[in-house]
């Protein structure tokens, strides 16, 4: 993943610092920034006149372009770029930065900073951002000499997008930026102690060969770093040459097609009952690229008691972080993979996945006709309007939940949401980057009405940048995640969780956007056909039943055997 | 159990708060922290005695040899063959009566008398911080009043280097900035 410097040496050539930004940013190969000005960012603005190269979206509040950046990156493996400026600029970029930290996202955020004379004086909007995100970010730059400037951005993009990815903020002074600076882009970067291992030895490819051999009942728990290494078709080759059932993390969704007949959905708190069930019986578990969230794990005490865990992950800080693993592979999943497969003979495992096949009939997702108008429907209904071949954002919440069970994710990387931070308001922001990766495509985004009004100030920059975005908002007047824990856990004393909001059609409207609200399940297929057909953006209100919970459900501290199904009773396939 | 970690880390600004952070965010007390030029230009060595499990203890190593400027980073702890000395700053009180009895104390300890005063007696002692401790202890009943440790550092015996890689002419280059 190491990015190409573009082109041979360059001129040495008389520029301004900012002019020198976005000569560096284009040679790491950025098109689209999202960004927010302010006085001490001027100048990198200014500059922008000569790089019409550069589209510069216009956010309307700067978490948004860090979630933009975020969400740009996920959709293409490309660094994501935002662009802030200094004091409140730079710390409303935080939520977003931490975001893209937590899960692994290559973004480089700049901000401009005051210069670098009155740096440490409390000046107007003076803050100390590299010293705020110091914890969220992989690493960061206060740039304070024109000479480190070239050095510290070639560095930043290099170290976002590889090893792990994360991101890397860059802080930039207002001198720095207005004065001179000489422009040579080097072609090779590297930092010293940085030398991010990809390749396992071969003898521990065969010690893995030799436990998936031996294995009566092994399960691939399948991660992001699935997504990250770009591994979806090594993934799918190794789990049919041993049939092994693939069971994902949430940001593990879509790295297989849900139509694959290996392919078990989600496992952990929300998880499919299946998915937990084998999980739990397994005696091998072949985690790639993922690790181990407690929302994931359940219990640690009770989690998978019989299995071994082969762990591969290019972070080997994560490989024994919490569950020891029997075999520690350090490595890119993608290369990995590639050389497990070659390893291996056909294995067959057909009474294991007969009996995840019994757990499967056994345990269904539950839908009932609650109400006008059941949550889950909505996740059905726009699954049939896009045949599982959408491009989707989801927020965090209940509605997320409902997307990772019953929405069935055919296509390969398409889903994109928030896991490690569970940031409520990412999905609309978020969605103006993955659109960007997705030009000739909707992006579907689907929000509760409370996560909506955490960030429904970008309904503008969709309505500027006329993009087509569907956003589904699953309304039920609650903050329904939380809801449910107080139903659950606090005696169902409803205190901070109900939510009103504005007439949302309404307000879509006054943005110039068209926008339908749905009240039964009837009406459904005709609003997502509408959503669908139309041109550019679209709302749906979806004012779904209010006092759904999200089920199976397993209870912090417990087994994930132990999981709790809707106490309605045997459910209703449709 | 006590842990002794011992790092070369790139010598920029912020180093020491990523360091910081990694032990703070985790609720680690730092015994001791010291920090000095290494052989390698540009270079930083650093020795961190800290309290914790060893299971703890092999995860902050790891987080530590994920900051960006970390070079090498140990858990030395295991290291038998291996040197750990510290140096020790004490102002004892004395007067007439028991100065020469502190004198033939400081004699015992190899230490050295480094400032005089008609009420005090400034001593710099090094070696095992197990023998600083024993010196601090018999020099309690004269009145401590004032002392500054510096923290241990760690060194093998014998032929054995912290960092066996050879610096490349690139690497030279970059850490001389």
């Amino acid at each position: 993943m190491s990015r190409d410097a573009g082109g041979g040496i360059t001129a040495i050539m008389r520029h301004t610092g900012a002019e020198v930004v976005w000569e560096c940013l284009i040679r790491e190969g950025v098109d689209v920034v999202w960004a927010y000005p302010g006085g001490a960012a001027l100048p990198i603005f200014d500059a922008l006149a000569k790089y019409p190269q550069i589209h510069h979206v216009l956010v309307r509040h700067e978490q948004a372009a860090a979630h933009a950046a975020d969400g740009y990156a996920r959709a293409t493996g490309k660094v994501g770029v935002c662009v802030a400026t200094s004091g409140p600029g730079a710390t409303n970029l935080v939520t977003g930065i931490a975001t893209a930290m937590l899960d692994s996202v290559p973004m480089v955020a700049l901000t401009a900073q005051v210069a670098d004379s009155v740096i440490g004086t409390d000046a107007f909007q003076e803050i100390n951002i590299t010293g705020i995100t110091l914890p969220i970010t992989k690493h960061n730059y206060l740039v304070r000499q024109s000479r480190d400037l070239v050095r510290s951005l070639r560095e930043a993009f290099y170290l976002a997008g590889t090893g792990r990815p994360g991101p890397v903020l860059v802080d930039l002074p207002k001198d720095i930026l207005t004065g001179p600076c000489e422009f040579h882009y080097p072609e090779r970067v590297s930092r010293l102690g940085y030398r991010p291992v990809v390749r396992s030895a071969p003898y521990q490819i065969q010690r893995a060969a030799q436990l998936i051999r031996d294995a009566k009942r092994p399960v691939v728990l399948s991660g992001h770093g699935v997504h990250v290494a770009t591994a979806w078709e090594e993934l799918r080759r190794f789990a049919e040459r041993i049939s092994a059932p693939v069971v994902s993390t949430l940001l593990g969704l879509s790295t297989l097609s849900a139509d694959h007949p290996l392919c078990l959905g989600m496992a952990g708190m929300h998880g499919v009952a299946w998915a937990n069930l084998a999980v739990q019986n397994a005696d091998l578990l072949i985690a790639l690229g993922m690790r181990m969230d407690d929302r994931f794990t359940g219990s640690l005490r009770h989690f998978a008691p019989q299995a071994k865990l082969l762990h591969v992950d290019i972070d080997p800080a994560e490989i024994g972080k919490r569950i020891p693993a029997a075999l520690p592979m350090v490595g890119d999943v993608r290369i990995v993979l590639e050389a497990l497969t070659a390893e291996l003979p056909e294995i067959d495992h057909r009474d294991w996945l007969d009996q995840i096949g019994t757990w499967r009939e056994r345990h269904p997702l539950a839908v009932h006709a609650v109400g006008s108008l059941p949550p889950q429907e909505v996740i059905r209904a726009l699954y049939e309007a896009t045949g599982g071949e959408a491009v989707l954002v989801s927020d965090v919440g209940q509605h997320q939940m409902w997307v990772a069970q019953h929405y069935r994710f055919r296509r390969l990387n398409s889903f994109f949401t928030s896991g490690g931070l569970g940031t409520m308001g990412y999905s609309l922001p978020a969605a103006l980057g993955v659109q960007a990766g997705h030009p000739k495509e909707p992006v579907w985004v689907v929000v509760g009405d409370g996560s909506f009004q955490m960030n429904l100030q970008e309904l503008a920059t969709v309505a500027q940048e006329r993009l087509p975005i569907k956003i589904v908002i699953m309304d039920n007047g609650y903050l329904g995640m939380v809801r449910q824990w107080q139903e659950l856990f606090h005696g169902a004393r409803y205190i901070g969780t109900p939510i009103s909001g504005p007439d949302f059609v309404q307000l879509a409207g006054s943005y110039g956007i068209p926008a339908r609200r749905v009240t039964a399940t009837a009406d459904l297929a005709a609003a997502f056909t509408a959503a669908r057909e139309s041109g550019g953006p679209y709302v749906l209100d979806c004012k779904v039943e209010q006092d759904e919970n999200v089920y199976p459900m397993v209870q912090p501290g417990t087994s994930n055997t132990d999981f709790v199904e809707d106490p309605r009773g045997r459910a209703q396939e449709p | 159990m006590r842990h002794v970690l011992v790092a070369l880390v790139q010598d920029e600004p912020a180093m020491l708060a990523r360091m910081g952070n990694l032990f703070a965010r985790r609720g680690y007390n730092v015994e001791s922290f010291t920090a000095g030029a290494s052989e390698l230009p540009g270079v930083t060595r650093i020795t961190i005695v800290v309290e914790g499990s060893s299971t703890a203890l092999d995860q902050i190593a790891k987080q530590f040899r994920k900051l960006i400027g970390a070079v090498k980073v140990a858990d030395v702890t295991a290291d038998t063959d291996q040197l750990a000395h510290e140096m020790l700053l004490v102002k004892v009180g004395v007067n007439a009566k028991t100065r020469q009895e502190v004198v033939s104390l400081a004699d015992l300890f190899k230490a050295r008398i480094v400032d005089v005063s008609s009420t005090t007696l400034m001593l710099e002692a090094t070696g095992e911080p197990d023998k600083l401790e024993k010196f601090l202890e018999v020099l309690k009943p004269f009145g401590i009043k004032e002392q500054a440790r510096t923290g241990a550092v760690f060194i093998s015996r014998g032929a054995k280097v912290l960092n066996q890689r050879q610096l490349s002419a690139s690497d030279r280059k970059y850490l001389a900035g």
